[in-house]
C-alpha cells in the first residue's frame, strides 16, 4: 500500500537527518558551548523520534527518546556537553540507523542498551523529571500562543498518514487546544470514509519556536496546509478581549472584514475616534491599513514561496523522465537527419526549434539529478574522525568543492570508492604523530578531498600528505606475487600503479581497516564501471594523490561519432584529444609497428577494424581519434570521422555481457546502432 | 478485524462494534449505518469490544449523526465502561461544549452531556 512508499519516504528522510546530525555532534565535539548547534541536534533527534513514530518505527523513537530529552536539559544549561555525550550520540547514530535500516531491532541489548543507560544516568544527573508544565511556567516570559490551522487533503489516508500521532505530537510542545471542524463531513451516502473532510485548529502555548512546530507536519507537508500564526506574546501586555475576538475571526476567514464592521457599526471605530478628536488626519489611518495589508501580503507569500522552494520526487520517475528524454533526443536526431536530407526549409525550421527545445529539456532534465556531492563528502568527517581514534592517528579532513554537483547516481555509486581509499590513505598513507615528528612534520596528517569540475568530467581527488607509496616497495611485492618479470623496467608512476592489480597490497598486516584482500582493483573497476579513469600520482615521504576522473551523468554522455566501413562507433568525448590522419606514409614510417608521431611524441594507436574483425576496404587516408587514457596517449584507427554526437546510452543485455571493449550503445538518426567504445578497457585489454 | 453485530432491545437498535475501527475498514461500518438508516428509528452505537479507533470513526460518526438527525431519526452513544473515545475525542478534538453548526437538534454525539 501507499504507506509502504511514505515509510520509504521516512527512511530516506531519516538517512539525511542522520547525516546532518553527525556532522553537527562532530561539531559540537569542537565547540560545546555553542547553543545552535545544540538546538540543531536536539532539532534532528526530536524529527528523527517523532516521524519515526509517526511511520511505526516504536522501538527507534523510544530509544531517541531519552537521548533527545538528554539534549533538551543541554539547552536548558542543565548538562553540559561532554566528550563522552558525544561519543555515545555518534554510537546512537549508527544504531538509529540500523534501527530505521530494520524496525524490529529494540534497544534492549548490545550497544543499544548501553547508550541508553548512559543517557539514562546523565539525566538523572540533571533534572530528567522536569515536566512540561513546570517548565512552561519557568519559562513563562518567553511563552508564545500560535494558531495552528491544520488542513489536510481529502486523501491523506491513503498516503498512511495518521493525524492522531501529529496531533498527539503538537501537544507534547505544549499546552494545547485542539478544535475539530467538522461542517464539511458529508451525508452518510456522500461519504468516502476513507476521505477527510475536517480541518482542525490547534491553539498552543509553547516556549518552542515555529520551526519546531513545523517540524511536527515535515512529513506531510505536501499532503496538507499549514498555517502557524503566533497570536499572543506573554510580555505583560494586556489586550481587549472583545475586540480580540473579532479580529481572531476575521484574521482566520471565518468572517470578513465587512461583515464585522457591519456588526460592529453601532459602535465607533478606533481610526474614527482618533481622527474626530485630531489626533491623526484620515490619511494616517488608510496608510496605516495600506501598511497592514502589505505586510499581510508579503508574508502570505514568503510561506508560499517557502513551500515552493523544493520538491521531493522520487528518483524512478527522475529515471523514468531522463529515459524519455532520451528517446527524444534519438528520434530529434532523425527529424534532423530527415530534414537535411529533404532539403525543405520549413521542415528545416522545424528541425531547429525541435532540436533546440530538446537540448534544453535534455540539460534541464540532468540538472535535476544534479546534487552536489559535499552530501558525500561530509560523511567521511565521521569515518576520519573514528579511524584516527582507533588507530592513534592525528588527521584534518579538508574538503574543496562541495558543491561541484554530479548525477545522483554516479555519487550514490562513487560512495564505497571513495571510502577505500580514504580508508587506505588513513591505514597505509598517514604515519603515527612521532613518525610524522621524526619526518619534520607536522603531528596531524592532511587529508583532502577536492573534486572540481574539469570539462565535461568531473575530477575528485584524494591526497594525503603521508609517506607516499614506495615504487621499490610495491616492485618487490609484484615481483614476489609473479605480476612482473625480476627484470622489468618500470617508472616509478608504472611501479605505483602496480598496487591496481587484483589481490595486490602491501600491508604487512591484516587489520581490520584495510589489506583484506579487496584491494585496488575493485575500487578500479567500480570506477571504470562508472566510465571513469583512476590515476595515481606518488612521492616517496611527501604523499599520495587519487585521481578520479568521472562523468557527470551515466544517462547521457557527449560523443565523437566515427566510421568503419558501414558500422558506426562513438568515442566518449571525455578521453578524446584530437583528431589526425594517418597516411600511407606514416604507416610505412613505423616500420610495421602501430606507432605515430604526433608533434615529436610517439603514440601507438589500435585499429578498430582488425580489433572488431570488420571487412571491406581500407581508405587510403584514415582517421585517428587520440585518447588520453590512464594519463598515457593511445590512438584508434577508424575510417571516418563524423562528428560529435549527442549519445544516450543503451544498455546491450546480458547477452552481450561478454563482449569485450564495448560499454553500450546508441541509436542514431537514421536508426542504425552505434556502438560505444570502452577505450579504457579496450586499452588495459591490448596493454 | 472488525465484528459488526446489530441487536433489537425494545424499539431501539444496538449496533455492537468490536475490533478495529479504523481507516482499514471503516467502510464496512458506513454500509451497516447506511442499512440502519433505511431501516431503524433509533440506533444505539456500542464500541465497547473496540480494540483501535483512529479519527475516520469520528468522521464517520459525525456523518451518521447528520444524516440520522436530517431524517427524524436518532443515533446515540451506548454508555460503556473503560472505552478510551473521551481520551480520543479531546485529543482529536471533537470534545464540545456545544455541537457543530450541522448540529440542528442539539444532540451532538461529542458534547459533554452526551459522552460515555
Amino acid at each position: 500500500m501507499s504507506a509502504d512508499i511514505h515509510k520509504q519516504a521516512f527512511v530516506t528522510e531519516a538517512g539525511e537527518l542522520l547525516e546532518e546530525l553527525e556532522h553537527s555532534l562532530m561539531e559540537l565535539e569542537n565547540t560545546p558551548d555553542d547553543s545552535d548547534l545544540v538546538a540543531k541536534v536536539f532539532r534532528a533527534m526530536h524529527t528523527i523520534k517523532g516521524s519515526g513514530s509517526m511511520f511505526g518505527f516504536d522501538n527507534l523513537a523510544a530509544f531517541v527518546h531519552g537521548i533527545e530529552t538528554a539534549y533538551d536539559l543541554v539547552r536548558e544549561g542543565k548538562l553540559a556537553v561532554t566528550q563522552e555525550m558525544i561519543e555515545n550520540s555518534l554510537k546512537a547514530c549508527d544504531v538509529i540507523k540500523e534501527m530505521v535500516a530494520d524496525e524490529t531491532i529494540d534497544s534492549s541489548g548490545g550497544d543499544a542498551a548501553a547508550i541508553k543507560d548512559f543517557f539514562s544516568a546523565l539525566r538523572s544527573g540533571g533534572d530528567a523529571a522536569d515536566k512540561p508544565a513546570e517548565k512552561a511556567k519557568e519559562s513563562k516570559s518567553s511563552l508564545t500562543t500560535f494558531r495552528v490551522q491544520f488542513k489536510p487533503h481529502e486523501d491523506i489516508f491513503t498516503r498512511g498518514v495518521n493525524v492522531q500521532l501529529l496531533l498527539n505530537e503538537m501537544a507534547e510542545l505544549g499546552e494545547c487546544k485542539v478544535i475539530a471542524h467538522s461542517e464539511n463531513i458529508p451525508y452518510l451516502d456522500e461519504l468516502e470514509s476513507e476521505k477527510c473532510y475536517v480541518n482542525w485548529d490547534i491553539i498552543l502555548t509553547t516556549d518552542k519556536g515555529e520551526n519546531a512546530i513545523r517540524d511536527v507536519f515535515i512529513f506531510v507537508e505536501d499532503d496538507c496546509d499549514i498555517t502557524i500564526t503566533p497570536v499572543a506574546f506573554y510580555d505583560g501586555e494586556s489586550s481587549d478581549e472583545h475586540e480580540r475576538i473579532g479580529e481572531i475571526l476575521v484574521e482566520k476567514g471565518d468572517i470578513s472584514r465587512i461583515e464585522l464592521e457591519a456588526i460592529l457599526a453601532e459602535k465607533k471605530r478606533l481610526g474614527e475616534i482618533l481622527v474626530e478628536k485630531g489626533v491623526v488626519p484620515p490619511s494616517a489611518i488608510a496608510a496605516a491599513l495600506e501598511e497592514q495589508k502589505h505586510i499581510k501580503e508579503i508574508k502570505a507569500k514568503k510561506i508560499e514561496a517557502e513551500g515552493m522552494t523544493s520538491i521531493r520526487v522520487q528518483s524512478d520517475k527522475l529515471d523514468f523522465l531522463v529515459d524519455l528524454v532520451g528517446e527524444l533526443v534519438t528520434v530529434q536526431a532523425r527529424l534532423s537527419q530527415t530534414a537535411a536530407r529533404k532539403n525543405e526549409p520549413e521542415l528545416l525550421k522545424i528541425a531547429e526549434d525541435v532540436e533546440r527545445l530538446v537540448w534544453d529539456l535534455r540539460d534541464n532534465t540532468m540538472s535535476i539529478r544534479m546534487l552536489p556531492i559535499g552530501s558525500t563528502f561530509s560523511k567521511f568527517n565521521r569515518l576520519v574522525r573514528d579511524l584516527s581514534h582507533t588507530l592513534g592517528k592525528k588527521i584534518d579532513l579538508v574538503t574543496e568543492g562541495a558543491e561541484t554537483e554530479l548525477d545522483k547516481t554516479v555519487i550514490e555509486k562513487l560512495n564505497d570508492p571513495l571510502v577505500h581509499l580514504i580508508r587506505n590513505s588513513i591505514d597505509h598513507g598517514l604515519e603515527m604523530p612521532e613518525e610524522r615528528k621524526a619526518a619534520g612534520k607536522k603531528e596531524t596528517g592532511t587529508i583532502t578531498l577536492s573534486a572540481r569540475h574539469s570539462g565535461d568530467s568531473v575530477l575528485i581527488q584524494i591526497t594525503d600528505d603521508g609517506r607516499g607509496i614506495d615504487p621499490e616497495k610495491v616492485r618487490k611485492k609484484a615481483v614476489e606475487k609473479g605480476l612482473i618479470a625480476e627484470t622489468a623496467e618500470l617508472t616509478p608512476k608504472e611501479a605505483c600503479e602496480l598496487i591496481l592489480a587484483p589481490g595486490f597490497s602491501t600491508a604487512e598486516a591484516v587489520s581490520n581497516i584495510s589489506g583484506r584482500g579487496v584491494g585496488m582493483d575493485v575500487v578500479k573497476k567500480n570506477i571504470e564501471a562508472l566510465k571513469g579513469t583512476l590515476d595515481i600520482s606518488s612521492e616517496k615521504g611527501s604523499g599520495t594523490v587519487i585521481s578520479l576522473k568521472l562523468p557527470l551523468t551515466l544517462a547521457i554522455i557527449d560523443g565523437l561519432l566515427i566510421r568503419v566501413a558501414d558500422q558506426f562507433f562513438i568515442i566518449p568525448l571525455a578521453v578524446v584529444e584530437e583528431c589526425i590522419e594517418l597516411t600511407p606514409k606514416d604507416i610505412a614510417n613505423s616500420h610495421g609497428r602501430s606507432i605515430i608521431q604526433v608533434r615529436g611524441d610517439i603514440v601507438p594507436y589500435i585499429k578498430l577494424r582488425e580489433l572488431f574483425g570488420i571487412r571491406g576496404d581500407v581508405p587510403e587516408i584514415q582517421q585517428i581519434v587520440v585518447t588520453e587514457i590512464d594519463g598515457r596517449r593511445v590512438g584508434f584507427v577508424t575510417d571516418a570521422v563524423i562528428g560529435d554526437h549527442q549519445t544516450v546510452i543503451k544498455s546491450l543485455g546480458k547477452i552481450f555481457k561478454e563482449v569485450h571493449g564495448v560499454s553500450g550503445a546508441s541509436i542514431l538518426g537514421d536508426g542504425s546502432v552505434a556502438l560505444i567504445i570502452d577505450a579504457v578497457k579496450i586499452y588495459h585489454g591490448i596493454e | 478485524m472488525l465484528d459488526i453485530r446489530e441487536e433489537k432491545i425494545g424499539s431501539d437498535c444496538v449496533l455492537s462494534l468490536s475490533g478495529d475501527l479504523t481507516v482499514c475498514n471503516i467502510g464496512q461500518v458506513r454500509e451497516k449505518l447506511m442499512e440502519l438508516y433505511s431501516t431503524e428509528d433509533h440506533v444505539r452505537v456500542n464500541i465497547a469490544g473496540e480494540s483501535s479507533i483512529d479519527f475516520t470513526f469520528f468522521q464517520l460518526m459525525c456523518s451518521a449523526h447528520r444524516t440520522f438527525s436530517s431524517g427524524g431519526k436518532h443515533i446515540s452513544f451506548d454508555k460503556t465502561e473503560g472505552c478510551p473515545l473521551d481520551l480520543k475525542k479531546f485529543s482529536l478534538g471533537f470534545s464540545r461544549r456545544s455541537g457543530c453548526s450541522n448540529d440542528k437538534c442539539g444532540n451532538c454525539l461529542w458534547v459533554v452531556k452526551e459522552s460515555v
